[in-house]
């Protein structure tokens, strides 16, 4: 009777030890995460092309393309005079590196082995590439706080979570692509350094936390969170010679590296976000030097010098402090930071940073949008790190506790809150499968007698209820990844630089009217043509027309984009001097109403307003003025006379009082607003209408020249 | 000895420290008092630094601050090595010799001086 050979014989995997077939499933289960996590953020690129996204990506695509053509040199020493005009932007000073200096490596290495990669294909496929990356990171980091089990389940999750997957689809060549795994490198390599107390162990973390600050602003996080972690050692009586090393080391030689980026500068010696780090660092040196002596001397002595030295010590340290916060020499905390902790200061006293969308606070449904399953199983996460409290344990505590209140207070902090909830449930869900899955299978209980009913973790039906529960866990997950292929497909997948509709007989319409433009612009105007529109689409006219303009994206420039504003919301005669005071040749406005396209200049035009009246020249301009007479934001006839005469309105409505848009409305229906438009027939003064394009969303209008002879 | 000593203050504070240094003096090995006296020369280096930069200014800051931070950084990473080759402290480190305590020491050296040249101007 020969022995009936299985499928698993044949491929040798049942004569494998036990190890080995545990090496090999985690081997597979980390290469199926890393391979889904690059497929599953190709859904624009299959649906559309392969294309730049948004705005920002713009502008980073097209520094990558200088880097590339010319050299770091050239990069790091770059003025663009393209951008900002008159001032100019000093492009090497103010950008964080590492995103486009990772995109030329990739490029050179790919090019030196000849396969030529286009630099665009290069940028929109880095940031799935890097979330490949993340998942093993994430794996290797909660194996490191927890066990193998919860890596495997965090490292599955962190490859479909829509709150990572929104900033790192591919074409989304931003910094967050990046920027996550190096801090979630730089947080495992703290853990691992924290742990062994090895010198090599915490190089290592200041190398990647030098990456790390290269990439992205948000390595305050970092800088703040890690001394955080020490000092919470500290106070629990955790803190030990490991700890000291690891701090120590990752502090100094950090702080020295994170100085060689441009933009950084002198800001960790100087800026209070920075002062915390400071501070601990201090501290750990005097707290080891106490430690030392008590541990040389008697009690009774070491009281006595303790008590001595200590009150000087913390008088004179609080003295300094005050003093060099006093003279200004300590930097007070800056806007974007301040409004983390003080979320009303933005609204009240800057509104660009109030303007932006991505700064507003998240709402609950976000929340569940962007995690599903992972906002309940996160406090079970919680509670299972609190039960067996280690070093790494007290790392990931903080680090989730603090993520969850920034993600709070800004929507795109969520990015920085995703991996922490996929680790904390990944341990929370491998605790609860842990516990469960060795009752699956047990025999049923022999008959009870007294001694027995003793025994602890005993209960009826033991093996069903472990069925259940298990059962329970698997359609959690399973819901799981409908949701978030789902949110993937419908909400984080537009290009927002192409759209699409359906039409009425389900054939695809594309609105390509942004290349359109920018083609047109190209190749329509001259070299030096001055081109002004409002900020959000200054990196895109940069980088696909190539002609100069006035404000763009970085925003560093609050009074220069304030006369922008007022050139939009004044009246023709007045926006007229700005223009020629600015040299401006075109201007440029995005235009909803034909095709229902909604986020257009006039659904901005609030914010120009309130940006434009926010600098003394624009005193004339009220945000009050604006409003209708019953206080209603409206472009019909019940319209203000200062919103029917602004250059903004004239510009967008030219010659659409004539138009059809849908059946049964009057002409010149604007389909976003639902109103029908107040002032249909005027002729423009100063400007002469250049272009529109195909669905006119983009129209772009001429500066006319000043009159040869004179007013008439 | 008289009744009220007016230097009781002082007395067991100027005891206390001498008895620290004699202990010092007879129960640490000679491997950790070499790496206390390199130790003791980086922090005089150090103080020089910042009392000339205090006298004559801080231009340019990036000089001071890569010579400043280059004394601090090798302070530590001294203390680092002293913590690790203690013999008292074998069962806090577990898998680190003295051997690889030393070339971790001087790999990190490396990196350090890499950065100051880079930043020193």
């Amino acid at each position: 009777m020969a022995k009936q050979k299985s499928f698993l014989d044949v491929i040798g995997i049942s004569s494998l030890s036990q190890a080995k077939k545990e090496t090999l499933i985690q081997m597979s289960v980390l290469a199926i995460a890393c391979i889904l996590s690059f497929c599953v953020r190709l859904f624009s690129v299959l649906r559309f092309e392969s294309v730049i996204h948004e705005f920002d990506p713009y502008f980073n695509y097209r520094t990558t393309k200088h880097l590339v053509e010319n050299g770091y040199y050239d990069f790091h020493n770059w003025f663009d005079d393209r951008a900002w005009y008159p001032l100019g932007r000093i492009i090497g000073g103010t950008i964080y590196p590492g995103l486009m200096v990772t995109a030329a490596t990739v490029y050179n290495a790919l090019n030196f082995f000849n396969i030529t990669v286009n630099i665009r294909n290069v940028c929109v496929f880095l940031a799935p590439l890097f979330s490949s990356f993340t998942v093993i990171v994430v794996f290797l980091l909660t194996k490191e706080v927890k066990s193998v089990g919860a890596g495997l389940v965090a490292a599955a999750m962190i490859s479909i979570v829509p709150g990572y997957i929104s900033r790192s689809v591919a074409g989304s060549y931003d910094n967050e692509g990046i920027a996550i795994f190096c801090m979630l490198l730089t947080y495992y390599l703290w853990v691992k350094s924290a742990k062994t107390g090895s010198v090599c162990w915490s190089l290592m973390c200041a190398l990647a936390y030098f990456y790390m600050v290269s990439s992205w602003g948000g390595y305050v996080f970092l800088i703040n969170l890690i001394p955080l972690h020490v000092l919470t050692l500290m106070i629990t009586g955790r803190f030990s010679h490991r700890t000291y090393v690891a701090y120590c080391i990752t502090y100094s030689v950090g702080t020295i590296l994170s100085m060689q980026i441009p933009f950084v500068g002198f800001a960790p010696v100087e800026t209070s976000e920075h002062m915390a780090a400071l501070g601990v660092f201090g501290l750990c040196q005097i707290y080891a030097f106490v430690q030392y002596l008590r541990t040389n001397m008697t009690p009774a002595n070491f009281n006595i010098l303790f008590r001595g030295v200590v009150t000087a010590a913390l008088v004179a340290a609080g003295i300094g402090f005050g003093i060099a916060s006093f003279f200004g020499k300590i930097a007070p905390w800056t806007g974007r930071f301040y409004s983390l902790l003080d979320p009303s200061y933005a609204k009240n006293n800057i509104p660009i940073i109030a303007s932006v969308s991505e700064h507003q606070p998240t709402t609950w449904a976000s929340f569940y949008f962007d995690l599903h399953l992972l906002v309940f199983m996160f406090p079970v996460g919680l509670y299972y790190c609190f039960r067996d409290l280690t070093d790494a344990n007290i790392f990931v505590i903080l680090y989730s506790v603090t993520s969850i209140y920034f993600a709070g207070v800004m929507v795109r902090l969520m990015l920085v809150l995703a991996p922490i909830m996929c680790i904390m449930s990944g341990i929370g869900i491998s605790s609860t499968l842990n516990t469960y899955m060795k009752n699956v299978d047990k025999d049923e209980p022999v008959v009870q007698t007294a001694k027995s009913k003793k025994k602890a973790a005993d209960y009826p039906i033991k093996s069903e209820i472990a069925t259940v529960m298990v059962c329970i866990v698997a359609i959690f997950l399973t819901t799981f990844v409908f949701h978030c292929t789902w949110v993937t497909s419908e909400a984080y997948s537009s290009p927002s630089i192409v759209l699409a509709a359906r039409g009425h007989d389900g054939n695809r319409i594309i609105f390509d009217d942004f290349r359109e433009s920018y083609n047109w612009l190209k190749h329509n105007t001259p070299e030096d043509a001055k081109i002004m529109s409002w900020w959000d689409y200054g990196y895109q006219i940069t980088a696909m027309a190539n002609r100069t303009i006035l404000v763009d994206n970085n925003t560093w420039n609050n009074t220069h984009i304030s006369r922008v504003g007022q050139a939009m919301a004044s009246p023709e005669e007045h926006s007229y001097k700005i223009m020629k005071e600015l040299d401006v040749d075109y201007v440029l406005v995005i235009f909803g109403g034909l095709s229902g396209y909604s986020s257009d200049d006039i659904n901005k035009f609030l914010w120009m307003i309130r940006i434009g009246g926010s600098t003394p020249e624009g005193a004339h301009i009220k945000e009050n003025d604006y409003y209708s007479g019953t206080g209603e934001y409206k472009v019909d006839k019940d319209a203000s006379s200062a919103m029917l005469n602004s250059l903004m309105y004239k510009m967008c409505y030219y010659r659409f009082g004539g138009v059809m848009t849908e059946n049964g409305k009057p002409t010149g229906y604007d389909r976003v607003r639902n109103q029908e438009i107040g002032n249909k027939n005027f002729e423009l003064d100063v400007l002469e209408e250049a272009y529109t394009s195909e669905h006119w969303i983009v129209r772009i209008y001429k500066v006319k020249d000043l009159d040869n002879r004179g007013s008439k | 000895s008289s009744g009220i000593n007016a230097e009781w203050p002082l007395r067991p504070g100027v005891d206390v420290v001498s008895r620290l240094y004699n202990e010092y003096n007879t129960k640490t090995p000679q491997k950790l008092k070499i790496i206390d006296a390199y130790l003791g020369y980086i922090m005089i280096t150090g103080v020089i630094q910042f009392v000339y930069c205090c006298l004559v200014g801080t231009f340019p800051f990036n000089s001071f601050l890569s010579g400043f931070i280059s004394t601090v950084a090798s302070f530590v990473l001294g203390v680092c090595l002293r913590i690790q080759s203690n013999p008292q402290n074998t069962a806090v480190f577990k898998d680190i010799t003295v051997e690889r305590a030393f070339a971790d020491f001087i790999f990190a050296h490396c990196v350090l001086h890499l950065v100051v040249l880079n930043f020193i101007g």
